[in-house]
């Protein structure tokens, strides 16, 4: 299978200044061949690839050698280089939605690569972006070709990149997490379109990914970096079969264990809901009505104390605004009880000593933490509004309790959250959480945005939360893997609907609803291609 | 699109509506009248007067008959200058100082916008310090710090531009006026365009282009579209600054425009002057704001169909 090589990587450094983020990485590619580039956030995978066509930021200052056909693309003339990207090596970036001008409709974008890069006319190229749009799999691509891109859902938008990627027919395409803003089913398809691409063009291809589990699917060799180094290659199934390094291995254990089921039946109700619904008015214009749409639509669920309800399901499916019912942080119609309390007619002001024993934490631990308060007094916060009499050396020595119960060092309160990688930052807003001894919390996709490494890290701390002190969670998220770590029961919602829900050992084994099987298979799937 | 662009001018009209009422009420509200003087007039001739001008009318019959004249294109009488309507008066003014603010908003535009390029282009050389300084520059410095200025320089010390008056719009007494009007344009519009311009460069659909080998002209023509947007935000304030900054200028510069207008007329308590000046400069800023409105929803697609 490997042919003669195409691509050569040789002692690649990259330098921010005095900080280096890839340490010199050296690999051959060869023509047709799929390879895999693998690590965590931070390993810098991403810089390699954007190094060899020349796209880091200016600040970034490289050596060592990029070999493409035996010229070096990091010294090559500005010029020259022009005519090898897109049309030799082409690339495809992680997050479809800012890889495309917003400004210019999807034919206009492929149409300019054509035109600059295959030379054809503006008409030709016209047709020709029709034909690709039907290669990468858009239905009805005359009709899509005059769409913006903020009028595709993420998949359209990321098979419009792949089809600008494929427009020139080129030798290599570069894959840079192409399918990690996706959903899973999403992805899988998108996965399978990238393989069926490559065989049927004859490329070489460079997959970047967080996840050792996807690219065993279809790539011929692996390189695992961390740390800007390659710790590890090979042919991806003597890799697979026998890692060499611990950091492979801890890659390759994508999913972390089932949660050891506990009995239901025996836990009192704590939260119950019926007939929850969410109504989202979209405003007409003066000639247009306006539409309703269900966010939520009759849902109904029993939360069980210090049990874990996972929420499941693809962006969009409603499981977010759910939460935001269930704490009546959203308007919603159907009833609510708390404590065996009915919370549909209590006002604002009635629910706010409620408030603190129902806490929400949130996906993004960047956008969630206020840039300009210190961590101490982000996870005060809590108290200066339901326990204002407190003094703040109380306040400041209860913060610094709740630091440490998320395993932080409470001497760390007087830092700012963007001094915090990002695992650090959700366990602190965990703490922001804890501090207040809620009874329900809540967890909006607490771990996506996270390493798998820390992933687990954050999960096994809130198993340690929960069963300290009696907790009950909500726990949402888009992958199953995560969910049947932490979850007891499991809920599986698509367009504002629960389809399915029960045990989530039951779920997991046996689903009843094809669209729960298709969830289940797009996240454990491991075969080839 | 169309739908669009009705329910901003649907959305246009109330706006106008409540600015005429509030000046016309407002304008009643600041004591004296149009006919106090220092000598008091015998009371039955204000008492005509009074009635001639209808100002004997309750306030609200007032304000209701003035609205039916305006939708008639009629401003009414001056109060002040008793031989003229404001009609006539406008019809010699206006033109003058739409043809200041144009040119000011032009030069503004196209100067600001060539040294923003240019700014953002020196990525992190001294162009961009520079722009950077001029733009400060010509913030802080007033009009009538920098109108003198220029009128001590050009006019008497070189002897190259006349230090005022209009000549029938010639074009040597544009210049320093036009100059003046626009300084704080050109700065305000080169600083948005450089930060704009810095901002696009640097996104990541700049740089898929970027991956695709795309000419360099093919890539700038790209960022600037997105930079323009918030320069074009700035417009519609940039028009009412040029509008409101003519006041000062024209009297700097001994311009017939409509600046003297505003300030006579709000002095001698000429409602209709005054009401009249500000319908004209409300429908002027309201309808470059429409423009403006429109402008971005062509440039922006996710404007256009939200």
């Amino acid at each position: 299978m490997p042919g003669q090589e195409i691509l050569g990587f040789h002692n690649l450094c990259v330098t921010y200044g005095a900080r280096p983020v890839v340490k010199n990485v050296s690999f051959a590619l060869a023509r047709g061949e799929a390879a895999a580039i693998v690590g965590e956030s931070g390993s810098g995978k991403s810089q390699t690839a954007l190094a060899a066509l020349r796209l880091l930021a200016p600040e970034a200052s490289t050596t060592g050698s990029v070999k493409f056909e035996g010229a070096d693309l990091l010294t090559l003339p500005e010029k020259r280089l022009n005519a090898i990207r897109g049309r030799r090596i082409a690339m495809v970036f992680q997050e479809p939605m800012s890889a495309l001008d917003p400004l210019f409709t999807v034919s206009t974008q492929i149409g300019a690569i054509l035109r600059h890069q295959a030379g054809f006319s503006r008409r030709a190229a016209r047709a020709r972006a029709l034909d690709l749009l039907d290669l990468v799999g858009i239905a009805e691509p005359a009709l899509r070709a005059h769409a913006y891109p903020h009028e595709l859902s993420g998949g359209q938008r990321q098979r419009v990149a792949i089809a600008m990627a494929i427009a020139c027919g080129p030798d290599v395409l570069i894959a840079d997490e192409p399918t990690t803003a996706l959903d899973v089913t999403v992805a899988a398809r998108i996965l399978d379109l990238l393989a069926d691409l490559r065989q049927r063009l004859g490329m070489a291809m460079i997959f970047i990914s967080h996840d050792l589990g996807l690219v065993r699917r279809f790539a011929d060799t692996i390189h695992v970096m961390r740390q800007g180094e390659i710790v590890e290659s090979g042919p991806a199934a003597d890799l697979i079969a026998h890692p060499q390094r611990a950091y492979t291995r801890m890659l390759l254990a994508v999913a972390p264990p089932p949660r050891p089921p506990r009995p239901l039946e025996g836990a009192p109700e704590i939260l119950s809901a019926r007939d929850v619904t969410v109504r989202f008015r979209l405003r007409g214009g003066w000639f247009a009505k306006g539409r309703e749409i269900k966010a939520v639509d009759a849902v109904s669920l029993v939360l069980r104390k210090g049990r874990t309800l996972g929420v499941v399901g693809e962006s969009g499916s409603g499981k977010s605004t759910l939460a935001r019912a269930l704490l009546k942080l959203a308007p919603a119609a159907g009833m609510i009880s708390f404590e065996h309390r009915d919370l549909t007619p209590l006002s604002g002001a009635a629910m706010r000593p409620l408030r603190r024993s129902m806490q929400l934490v949130f996906q993004d631990p960047y956008g969630s933490l206020s840039p300009r308060l210190r961590v101490g007094e982000i996870v005060a916060e809590g108290l200066r509004a339901h326990e204002p009499s407190i003094t703040r050396a109380e306040r400041d020595a209860q913060a610094a309790r709740a630091l440490e119960e998320v395993l932080l060092d409470p001497a760390l309160r007087h830092r700012y959250p963007q001094e915090f990688s990002g695992g650090q930052r959700q366990r602190i807003a965990i703490a922001r959480a804890m501090i207040l001894k809620p009874k329900l919390v809540v967890l909006d996709e607490p771990t996506s945005a996270l390493d798998r490494s820390v992933q687990i890290e954050i999960l096994a701390l809130l198993q340690h939360l929960q069963d300290a002190h009696d907790l009950t969670y909500v726990f949402i998220s888009h992958d199953l893997a995560i969910v049947r770590a932490m979850a007891d029961e499991v809920a599986v919602m698509k367009d504002g609907r629960i389809i399915e829900q029960g045990e989530a050992r039951r779920i997991m084994d046996a689903p009843r609803e094809a669209y729960s099987r298709a969830l289940i298979a797009a996240t454990f799937q491991t075969g080839g291609i | 699109m169309l739908r669009h662009a009705l329910a901003r001018i649907g959305a246009a009209i109330p706006t106008l509506l409540i600015i005429v009422a509030l000046a016309f009420f407002l304008m009643r509200l600041a004591p004296g009248g149009p006919f106090d003087s220092e000598r008091a007039l015998d009371p039955d001739i204000a008492r005509n007067l009074r009635r001639i001008y209808r100002l004997d009318l309750p306030l609200i019959q007032q304000f209701w008959l003035y609205l039916q004249s305006l939708l008639r294109g009629d401003f009414g009488p001056s109060f002040h200058w008793r031989d003229f309507s404001v009609n006539e008066l406008f019809a010699k003014a206006l033109p003058i100082s739409m043809q200041l603010g144009a040119e000011a908003l032009l030069l503004g535009l196209i100067a600001g916008g060539a040294l923003g390029i240019a700014g953002a282009a020196s990525q992190r050389g001294i162009g961009a310090a520079l722009v950077d300084g001029v733009a400060l520059f010509g913030i802080v410095l007033p009009a009538f710090v920098v109108a003198p200025l220029l009128q001590l320089f050009f006019g008497l010390t070189l002897h190259a531009l006349p230090v005022g008056g209009w000549s029938d719009g010639a074009w040597k007494n544009q210049v320093l006026p036009v100059a003046t009007l626009a300084l704080p344009q050109i700065a305000v519009v080169a600083g948005l365009m450089q930060a704009g311009m810095r901002d696009a460069l640097a996104m990541p659909h700049i740089r898929t282009l970027r991956a695709f080998g795309l000419p360099a002209w093919h890539i700038n023509a790209h960022a600037l579209r997105a930079a323009i947007l918030p320069v074009l935000s700035y417009l519609g304030l940039a028009a009412a600054n040029v509008l409101t900054g003519s006041v000062v200028v024209e009297t700097i510069f001994g311009i017939p425009g409509m600046g003297r207008y505003f300030v006579d007329g709000a002095l001698g308590r000429d409602y209709t002057l005054v009401m009249g000046a500000v319908v004209i400069v409300a429908g002027l800023v309201v309808g470059f704001n429409l423009l403006v409105d429109l402008a971005y929803a062509w440039l922006d697609p996710r404007v256009r169909h939200e």
